[in-house]
């Protein structure tokens, strides 16, 4: 049994985990997670985001770093990478090369947060793991990963996973049990937030693993509309426990830093709604915080 | 085996590329070699990477959904066009990159194995500068 002390020794040393995930593209996954992950940056964490998104990169190109990752492809200096940790042989990879094993995925940004990005290997890496029979195995390689090699070196783990369900989404949902789902102010949202609690419930019921709805984050709002207001009321209603405390605003500041390689927190001259979405996202991240580590 | 010969059998058994290095291996066409050929020509500076059409009411439309305040009409344009791809969703959008993907949609409806031939090719281009 655990004293006290030990408890909340272990909790401090826990390191915490979400992922980012809607069935539906375009509703800010990924410029929630480098915002969130900056959000909680500033605030003292020690960061790791991971982008599972895709090969297009979209995490790395948030932060300004995606032309480092493709010379270290185009010069074929790009394994081990992020579809390396879901083989088989990732132990063994990892007792050869020692810590630089992990060190080679990771690239530090300039925004106080650390990157493993995506990598053209996750085109394949789907099918492949749909080749493993047994679906425990199937999709917690993600989790084991995690659990050995990234625990212990940060505070929080925030993962970008593809906007579909697949054995990828899966092995995102497993390793960290708490979903951000960033919501747009429309009717495909609110079904696809519907749709995942559904999706939660079959995974605890099919597997005996508890995935939690951490945050449903309406993002993009745009209150000067009546429909705006109606959705983020209905958001509130049905999901009391989850909702974020703060909307972020719909600005095209987030989209001009996002295509600068930069989240709004690196903005030298912020707008009024650039100020706002920060706003937001430093009470959304203390919100999370509390609510992953159980305090909330 | 030494541990340098033991890496790189664990790296050639788990480096992986995009689906575009893991199509079949059946032979290539004519027609496939030829794109091979251009896209070499292309990275050596022989031919030019950029294409230009002369399209007024294409240039007109491009122009009205790139203007301040159409950003939702061009993401909707843009993530259709994706949908039809059944690719991932971007959240932003230029006038090249709708082009792109329009050029790709109508190749993909009109004319199938013509794409086909030009995903071998930039799949085998790939493999043969690994």
């Amino acid at each position: 049994m655990h004293t006290f002390a030990q408890t909340v020794t272990q909790m401090s040393t826990t390191t915490e985990r979400a992922a980012t995930f809607l069935e539906k593209g375009g509703t800010g996954k990924t410029t929630s997670a480098a915002h969130l992950g900056v959000a909680l940056a500033e605030a003292g964490e020690d960061v790791l985001l991971i982008d599972l998104a895709g090969k297009q990169g979209d995490l790395a190109k948030h932060f300004g770093v995606w032309d480092e990752v493709q010379e270290q492809i185009n010069e074929g200096d790009d394994w081990p990478n992020i579809s390396t940790v879901f083989a088989e042989e990732w132990d063994q990879i990892a007792t050869k090369l020692g810590d630089a094993a992990v060190e080679s995925l990771i690239i530090e940004t300039d925004e106080g947060v650390d990157l493993i990005p995506a990598h053209p290997g996750l085109d394949s890496l789907d099918a492949d793991l749909g080749n493993i029979d047994d679906a425990r195995e199937r999709y917690s390689r993600l989790e084991q990963f995690l659990d050995e090699y990234i625990d212990d070196r940060y505070d929080t783990v925030i993962i970008d996973l593809p906007g579909l369900t697949n054995n990828v989404s899966y092995n995102g949902l497993w390793a960290t049990k708490h979903v951000i789902a960033p919501v747009e102010m429309g009717p495909f949202e609110s079904e696809q937030a519907a749709a995942l609690r559904n999706d939660l419930e079959k995974i605890y019921d099919r597997f005996d693993v508890a995935v939690e709805l951490a945050m449903v984050l309406p993002n993009k709002v745009d209150r000067r509309t009546n429909l705006a207001n109606e959705y983020l009321e209905s958001f509130d209603e049905d999901y009391a426990d989850a909702i974020a405390p703060a909307h972020v605003p719909v600005s095209q500041d987030i989209r001009n830093a996002a295509d600068d390689g930069q989240t709004v927190f690196a903005l030298e001259e912020p707008s009024t709604t650039a100020e706002r979405a920060r706003e937001a996202f430093l009470e959304n991240a203390t919100a999370l915080q509390r609510r992953l580590d159980g305090s909330a | 085996m030494t541990d340098d010969a033991e890496l790189e059998e664990l790296k050639a058994a788990t480096q992986r590329g995009d689906r575009n290095d893991e199509v079949d291996t059946e032979g290539p066409t004519t027609f496939t070699d030829e794109i091979v050929d251009a896209l070499e020509a292309i990275e050596q500076g022989e031919l030019g990477k950029t294409i230009a059409v002369r399209d007024q009411p294409i240039a007109a439309l491009l122009a009205t959904l790139d203007a301040d305040g159409n950003e939702d009409r061009m993401q909707s344009v843009g993530q259709a066009l994706e949908d039809e791809l059944g690719r991932e969703h971007s959240e932003a959008f230029d006038r090249s990159e709708i082009v792109r993907l329009a050029l790709r949609v109508g190749l993909q409806a009109a004319a199938e194995e013509t794409m086909v031939d030009l995903n071998d090719a930039v799949g085998e281009h790939a493999r043969q500068n690994l």
